[in-house]
């Protein structure tokens, strides 16, 4: 008997310890690893409702797969409709799903371009080693149809995790060219970005739903996405807007 | 580890307690993960070639950095044991960093050193026309990396355990010192030899963070069961669920059948 009220006690003190920490009030927002500088740029700003945010970043996909799984989160930005969608067929968003920013997808290379790379055809010659995104992940998947739209044939050393991965392997020089978002490339001191000749390009919306039941926060997060000093933000980061 | 030294009714109360919560905290997600598994499409998926290709790939290059890290490893292990090397505490910590850095932190360093651009990279590259990046040797250099610390480790210990007077009996009776090593001294540590390997070719199977930042992902050459699960999980949980499934049961199975033979060699404490 004695072992049994222990183990009670014991138990109960571990349960105890587990729901201290679900009370605390830190609103967490799930994004696209693409968004990292933007988000990032606004939690350290005092006033922003971004500053004191738990910011987690990944790739839309696996992001999206978190929280059909039960991660607690407020708000998600993906960068792929699809993820958004999936989410609100699963059931989840207390809002209507919004875009909040736009991107495009472009060709990085080495400072200087030394092997002449100007084009998507340019990426099937078979002195380039080429990175992509892995199918699966939004980046890899625009990459896939832009580049099957301009009847392209490319054979890739590598299919990376995120867009941030393939924008790595470019900078630390181990392949000569990586498709990746242009803020991407922007962000890099490191790189030069290639353009895609128009008619060829595809066009990235981020998109974001509310999660959270009535949470304040999570409503002023997205008001500020879509306000002045977001909108701000995104832009002095090379995004579109919506 | 005879019978008669478990009297489990005196055993402290806390000790089985936290004992038991121990146990629950390992067994709960495996258990966890056998009930999510979608075991009517396994067949589907663990058929399915991409699947085959990642795991041959993944027993294949496991097994290739055990072998290689005994190789390697032995010979280190002895210096840090036997020899009088100056140094050997610095040498012993730079030769086991790698297991504590984070993965990524070691794929980082293996692309700065023999990376296209790096520092020994870029010889080989210009000299030879090697490359090692997105290649399969490069998951095993990966592998080797951050794995074989833990055979050096055990297997040091075992030097260091093991009795050194039949070794200078042998030496007396006129053998040469590379005869005692290969004859005395190997056969006597063979029990921590092989837990070393173990733990070695268990850690190089799931080697993910060096690996996809080393050797990058493509299928049939550098995309391993664990970068696949990864993948998978961006794309098709269910498949991601029956490969981590296959993986557990891959390396139970193994743990399973060297148990049999060598579990005194796995507990290696005497």
């Amino acid at each position: 008997m004695r072992l049994i009220a222990r183990l009670v006690l014991a138990i109960s003190l571990l349960a105890a310890c587990g729901s201290g920490d679900s009370s605390d009030d830190g609103v967490v927002v799930f994004a696209a690893s693409s968004l990292v500088d933007v988000l990032t740029d606004l939690s350290a700003d005092d006033e922003s409702a971004f500053s004191g945010a738990v910011l987690s970043f990944a790739s839309s996909a696996s992001l999206a797969a978190q929280v059909i799984d039960g991660a607690p989160v407020d708000l998600i930005i993906s960068a792929d409709r699809k993820q958004i969608d999936e989410l609100v067929a699963a059931g989840f968003g207390t809002s209507e799903p919004q875009v909040i920013a736009q991107n495009s997808v472009v060709i990085a290379v080495e400072v200087g371009n030394p092997l002449g790379i100007s084009s998507l055809d340019d990426l099937s010659r078979s002195d380039v080693l080429l990175a992509v995104a892995a199918p699966g992940v939004p980046l890899g998947e625009y990459s896939e149809a832009m580049l099957a739209a301009a009847n392209v044939d490319v054979s890739p050393v590598t299919f990376e995790a995120d867009a941030r991965a393939v924008l790595a392997k470019v900078i630390l020089g181990e392949v000569d060219a990586g498709v990746v978002y242009a803020t991407d490339a922007e962000s890099s001191d490191d790189v030069e970005l290639i353009r895609i000749t128009e008619g060829d390009e595809v066009s990235v919306e981020y998109m974001a739903l509310q999660l959270s039941d009535g949470s304040d926060r999570a409503v002023e997060l997205l008001q500020e996405l879509l306000g002045d000093r977001g909108q701000q933000a995104l832009a002095r980061r090379g995004f579109g807007l919506p | 580890m005879s019978r008669r030294h478990r009297h489990d009714a005196r055993t402290p109360i806390v000790i089985l307690s936290l004992g038991i919560v121990a146990v629950a905290f390992f067994v709960l997600p495996l258990v966890a993960l056998a009930i999510r598994v979608p075991w009517s499409s396994s067949f589907d998926a663990l058929g399915n070639d991409a699947t085959i290709e990642a795991l041959g790939l993944s027993v294949a290059t496991s097994l290739i950095t055990t072998v290689l890290a005994v190789i390697f490893g032995v010979p280190l292990a002895w210096l840090l044991a036997r020899s009088n090397m100056p140094g050997r505490q610095t040498i012993r910590g730079l030769c086991t960093l790698s297991m504590v850095l984070p993965p990524v932190v070691a794929g980082v360093a293996l692309l700065a050193s023999l990376g296209r651009r790096g520092v020994v990279g870029q010889i080989l590259d210009d000299w030879f026309g090697v490359r090692l990046p997105f290649t399969m040797p490069a998951v095993i250099v990966a592998q080797l990396f951050v794995a074989m610390p833990f055979l050096v480790l055990t297997v040091e210990s075992g030097f260091a355990r093991s009795s050194t007077t039949v070794e200078e009996a042998a030496r007396t009776l006129g053998a040469t010192p590379w005869y005692v090593f290969l004859r005395v001294t190997i056969p006597a540590t063979r029990p921590a030899i092989v837990a070393g390997a173990v733990l070695t070719w268990a850690r190089a199977l799931g080697e993910f963070g060096a690996t996809i930042t080393f050797a990058g992902n493509f299928p049939g050459a550098t995309r391993t069961l664990p970068i696949a699960t990864y993948l998978a999980l961006e794309t098709n949980v269910d498949d991601a669920l029956l490969i981590s499934m296959l993986m557990v049961v891959l390396s139970l199975v193994i743990l399973v059948a060297l148990r049999g033979r060598w579990v005194g060699a796995i507990g290696g404490a005497r």
